[in-house]
Order: C-alpha cells, then sequence, then structure tokens
C-alpha cells in the first residue's frame, strides 16, 4: 500500500494540521483540519483565500511567499517528511492541495512590477475584478 | 483581468491555477472581455502584471493613476466591456 500524507509540521516539526488527502496527478488535494493550527499560520491560509477569493491577483506572489516562508513540511504514514510546495489552503471549506518538493516543478519566478516600472507617469490603478463579473 | 484568446480560455486558466477556489469558480462562469484596443479607445491601458501562478495577468492603468479611475471614466469603461455567460 503506497504511503499517504498524514499531517502538515512546522519548521520546529510541530503538528499544525492533519490531512486527508489524494494523489491527483503531480498533485495530492482533499480536506485539511486546522484545529491544531497556531494563529498566525491560520492567518496567512485566511488572508490567501481572501486574496484568491477577492481576485487580488497582483499579490499572489507575497502571499505564497510567505506560505512558503513557513517552511512546511508533509508527513507520511511511513514517518518520512518531504518539503511542500504550491501549497493551496482554503479555511473556510476545509480544502486543501499541494505538491511535494520532489514533485514540483521547478519555474522561475515572475517578474515583479512596481508602480515605479509603469513609466510615463502612469500609476496602477486599484481594480481588480474587471476581468471576471459576477 | 487575464489576457487570454477567449473568455472561456480565461475561465480555464483560473479553474486550473487555483482548482478549489469555490467562489472563484462560480464568478468565472460569467466573464467580462474587452480588447486592449477597447480599453485604450477610452483612456485606460492595459499593464502586464504576472505572478507565478497566473502568468498572464494583467491590470488596468489610467494615464492619471487612481484619480482616472472616476465613476464617469469607469462607466465608459464598463460600457466597452462585454459579458459571456456559461464559461
Amino acid at each position: 500500500m503506497a504511503v499517504q500524507p498524514l499531517y502538515l509540521v512546522d519548521r520546529s516539526s510541530k503538528r499544525v494540521a492533519d490531512l486527508d488527502v489524494h494523489r491527483d496527478g503531480e498533485r495530492y488535494r482533499g480536506t485539511i483540519r486546522l484545529e491544531a493550527t497556531p494563529p498566525s499560520l491560520r492567518a496567512i491560509f485566511n488572508e490567501f483565500e481572501e486574496l484568491v477569493e477577492g481576485q487580488v491577483f497582483s499579490l499572489m506572489d507575497e502571499i505564497d511567499g510567505k506560505i512558503a516562508s513557513e517552511l512546511l513540511k508533509v508527513v507520511f504514514t511511513d514517518g518520512t517528511e518531504e518539503s511542500l510546495d504550491d501549497l493551496q489552503v482554503y479555511p473556510s471549506t476545509g480544502r486543501v492541495s499541494f505538491m511535494t518538493r520532489c514533485a514540483a516543478i521547478v519555474t522561475p519566478p515572475a517578474p515583479a512590477l512596481r508602480v515605479d516600472d509603469a513609466g510615463n507617469g502612469r500609476q496602477f490603478g486599484d481594480l481588480e475584478s474587471v476581468g471576471i463579473a459576477k | 483581468m487575464l489576457k487570454s484568446s477567449s473568455p472561456s480560455q480565461a475561465a480555464i486558466n483560473i479553474r486550473k491555477a487555483l482548482e478549489d477556489a469555490t467562489d472563484l469558480h462560480e464568478a468565472a462562469k460569467t466573464i467580462g472581455s474587452i480588447t486592449i484596443e477597447l480599453v485604450r479607445s477610452v483612456g485606460f491601458d492595459v499593464m502586464p502584471n504576472p505572478s507565478k501562478r497566473i502568468p498572464n495577468h494583467h491590470r488596468i492603468v489610467h494615464p492619471d493613476g487612481i484619480a482616472g479611475f472616476s465613476e464617469e471614466n469607469l462607466a465608459r469603461l464598463s460600457d466597452v466591456f462585454t459579458n459571456t455567460t456559461g464559461n
């Protein structure tokens, strides 16, 4: 029987969330239980969900960086640990998906755009939701 | 906004990038679409704003910055969008 992910641990190996996931291609998908999640980490997951559902895509790299900086790992049924890549947690629905570092596709980071990069005296307006209207 | 070949392709892009975002997926059933030329025709412009997760993300900008996003200008912009449903 293949080993399955059981739970997530933080950088001090403290258990921070329980998983019920299955392998789907290169990702694991399923549900996550956050009862043991520290408030600070829970806040990051909440922020991720709010940005995604609110279509604030300009801040995706920033929130993904926050999640990555937590250095969470997944622990499997056989006791082995692997680093995570592209962890997506939706606290309101309990949905989770992630890749493990060995299965992750490595892509170079996208260039960051800043207001100064716009040139010609232009500034970005704050209009994120135009592309998808309800 | 996403730069894409069609509204349905934009919906596919967003669902693939963020597969568990239920509210977003629901919202993406209706897509407001526009060409860059039309954006420019009403005084706005489009700037690439890629992220690792959504490399075709763009932002609508105005030469006057935030001040350009007045109710009057936004109404003109809204008028040149076309909504498609069922994406």
